[in-house]
């Protein structure tokens, strides 16, 4: 089994803009361990599927560590301390497991009920200068891919809404109420997964693609989520992957129980660096 | 944090934005003498703008029964405990705002956020009476009551520094150049519930099926056209009027209705201002609740607003302004009370409204000859 320890330090992205945020890192509190890589392998015999694909466990896995996010309010979070991540590509397509320790899956949104999430990110454009690695900057937008508890209930037809808030009967709508709450979730997301563009905290902006897949599933005090998407969209906001390219990503993980919400998080502080196996390469090295 | 001034505390306090005004701000002023809980104004917003499912309890307009009513639970008390006492020294707050209370770390505005079942009972301590019990044959005779309750209409109060604003952190919720109206850009909300929880009035309200946040949006269509919201126009009680509110440190209008009220007057007056919010809905106190009750709700001015109130009487253009309470749907700019009628005007200067003072009595014999019968009533 391969492990992270192939990532020497010379093949990490290195920038000044990281040092620093590696100090920031240091006042956080948090250990400044440097930026682990998550290596993603080439897989020619096609990616792992859901979560529970027992190929995941063929593939090294790089633990992150998560920080409270403390630089702009509402700050928070700290409840998720480590992230585990794995990682695959098939030529064409790209896959991620995370998979975090959470005793109490969340799936419900109510007016104080908060549910559990992950997201990705990846710098969106290609550049000699790395991205804040807080969601981006003016010039840096950031691709983002969350993926949320409570829009996993909802695909799987497990959503709690009717159940939480049900419809007593004698009560009428207007008809065109409907079509108006289909409109909106249209636009916010009934997949698993929302796709985003941000240039920096407080940008974050939906964007009405589904080029992402994404499923999770919670067993025995973790959650397990696998997020797929192509290699390359052909879309200007989506992030590229190329093997044999660097990439970096950085993460961020939501306890529902705990409250999270938006800027209340669990995150990572640097970018990680993400590495595509070549698809020649790593097909002799198999 | 900036600096702004807030003339409702008679100080400055911090805010997390410089300070800022729109071209003109909306306002209102309800009279609590007048208001019976009929609900009318609630069911004509919500008929108008949260008649939809995730909006079922949902009421942008509510009117709760005070000190035992309140929506969402215990609103106003879970508020004032979190920003501690406070005392009012010459017209000046010496206390914290929901601002100044912050942490300033995790959080920019000291909030509570209500949960699901807060929000489930908008009839919570309706008519519930405190000071004691009415036995059989009790009178009471004298001002204020010892035994009393009082109805409190409650909308978005647009603030002047509205902290649901200031607390969003994606900036989806905007204040209206041109009127000043708070709305919650709906396709910027993400849902987060930073604005449930900072405004401390609790008037900001999440609709699950959407995970969007929603709020009295003060009906700025009708407004875009000159016409009062449909709380005011629709209140059968007439205890509603709606306008624009001067700034004082700026020219305040005598003829202008809302400032004659709040300014010259100072006969309407601001909810919980010690919030530091700058709410622009203006109470006037109920006359029958005892003042120590009123000052935390009110503020120091109380006292004088309820003796020029009860002095209305004998007061023409006092009396003849809150007669002109409900009397046009147009929103008025001017007004005045001349040879026992009180007229009004909107901003265009047409005449949108005229009422006497006293209704000229109007006697019918008591039979009616066309129709050979006798009339029970004969006024």
């Amino acid at each position: 089994m391969r492990t992270t320890s192939r990532w020497s330090r010379g093949r990490a992205p290195r920038t000044a803009a990281l040092a620093g945020l590696a100090a920031l890192a240091c006042l956080a509190g948090s250990a400044a361990a440097e930026p682990q890589g998550l290596r993603v392998v080439y897989r020619a015999d096609g990616l792992p599927a859901g979560p529970d694909d027992a190929r995941w466990q063929e593939l090294p896995q790089t633990q992150v560590e998560l920080s409270p996010q403390i630089i702009v309010p509402p700050k928070g979070g700290g409840g998720v301390a480590s992230l585990s991540l794995r990682a695959a590509h098939d030529g064409e397509r790209i896959a991620f497991l995370l998979a975090w320790r959470d005793p109490t899956p969340n799936r419900e949104v109510g007016v104080a009920s908060f549910r559990d999430a992950a997201a990705l990110g990846f710098p969106a454009l290609a550049s000699a200068t790395a991205p804040s690695p807080f969601m981006g900057d003016a010039d840096h937008p950031v691709n983002i891919w969350q993926w949320s508890a409570e829009l996993e209930a909802e695909a799987r037809g497990e959503g709690s809404f009717a159940t939480r808030y049900p419809h007593t009967p004698g009560v009428w709508y207007f008809p065109q109420d409907a079509s108006v709450t289909r409109q909106v979730r249209a636009w916010r997301g009934v997949a698993p997964v929302m796709e985003f563009v941000a240039h920096g905290y407080g940008t974050l902006r939906p964007r009405p693609v589904r080029n992402v897949l994404a499923s999770g599933r919670w067993a025995d005090g973790t959650w397990k989520v696998v997020m797929r998407r192509a290699l390359e969209t052909g879309d200007p906001e989506d992030a590229v992957f190329r093997p044999s390219e660097p990439q970096n990503l950085i993460a961020a993980v939501w306890e529902g129980s705990a409250g999270d919400v938006n800027g209340r998080k669990s995150v990572t502080l640097t970018w990680i660096p993400v590495q595509l196996d070549s698809t020649v390469v790593a097909d002799g090295d198999r | 944090m900036g600096k702004v001034y807030n003339w409702q505390l008679g100080r400055e306090m911090a805010y997390p934005f410089e300070e800022a005004h729109p071209k003109r701000q909306v306002a209102w002023v309800f009279d609590t003498n007048k208001c019976i809980a009929c609900q009318t104004c609630t069911i004509a917003c919500k008929m108008t703008w949260t008649s939809g499912r995730g909006q079922e309890y949902m009421f942008w307009n509510n009117v709760e029964t005070k000190p035992y009513g309140s929506y969402p639970t215990a609103w106003d008390l879970a508020v004032l405990e979190k920003i501690g006492p406070g005392r009012w020294e010459q017209g000046v707050y010496r206390g914290r705002t929901i601002f100044e209370a912050a942490d300033g770390q995790a959080e920019r505005i000291a909030g509570v956020l209500p949960k699901d079942e807060d929000w489930a009972h908008p009839n919570l301590g309706e008519d519930e009476i405190t000071g004691g019990t009415m036995p059989r044959g009790a009178h009471i005779d004298r001002l204020p009551h010892p035994v009393w309750f009082f109805y409190l209409p409650r909308i978005c109060n647009h603030c002047t520094y509205p902290a649901c604003l200031a607390a969003c952190p994606r900036q989806a919720i905007y204040k209206r150049e041109e009127d000043g109206v708070v709305l919650i850009d709906q396709s910027r909300c993400r849902g987060y519930r930073e604005c449930v929880k900072a405004c401390p009035y609790g008037k900001p309200m999440f609709r699950p099926n959407h995970e969007t946040s929603e709020k009295c949006v003060g009906c700025y269509p009708k407004l875009e056209k000159g016409l009062q919201t449909q709380c005011v126009e629709q209140c059968i009680g007439k205890i509603r009027g709606q306008g624009f509110v001067s700034d004082p440190r700026g020219k305040i209008r005598e003829d202008h209705p809302i400032d004659y009220l709040v300014h010259v007057r100072k006969v309407a007056l601001p909810l919980y201002p010690q919030f530091g919010t700058g709410p622009n809905v203006y109470y006037i106190p109920p006359i029958h609740v005892p003042p120590p009750y009123l000052h935390q709700m009110f503020g120091p001015g109380v006292e004088h607003a309820i003796e020029t109130y009860r002095n209305a009487r004998q007061d023409e253009t006092l009396a003849g302004l809150l007669q002109l309470f409900g009397s046009s749907p147009e929103i008025m700019d001017r007004f005045e009370v001349k040879d026992g009628v009180a007229r009004a005007w909107d901003q265009q200067g047409i005449q949108v409204a005229e009422v006497p003072l006293v209704e000229p009595p109007q006697m019918r014999p008591a039979y009616d000859e066309k129709r050979k019968v006798y009339r029970l009533d004969v006024t």
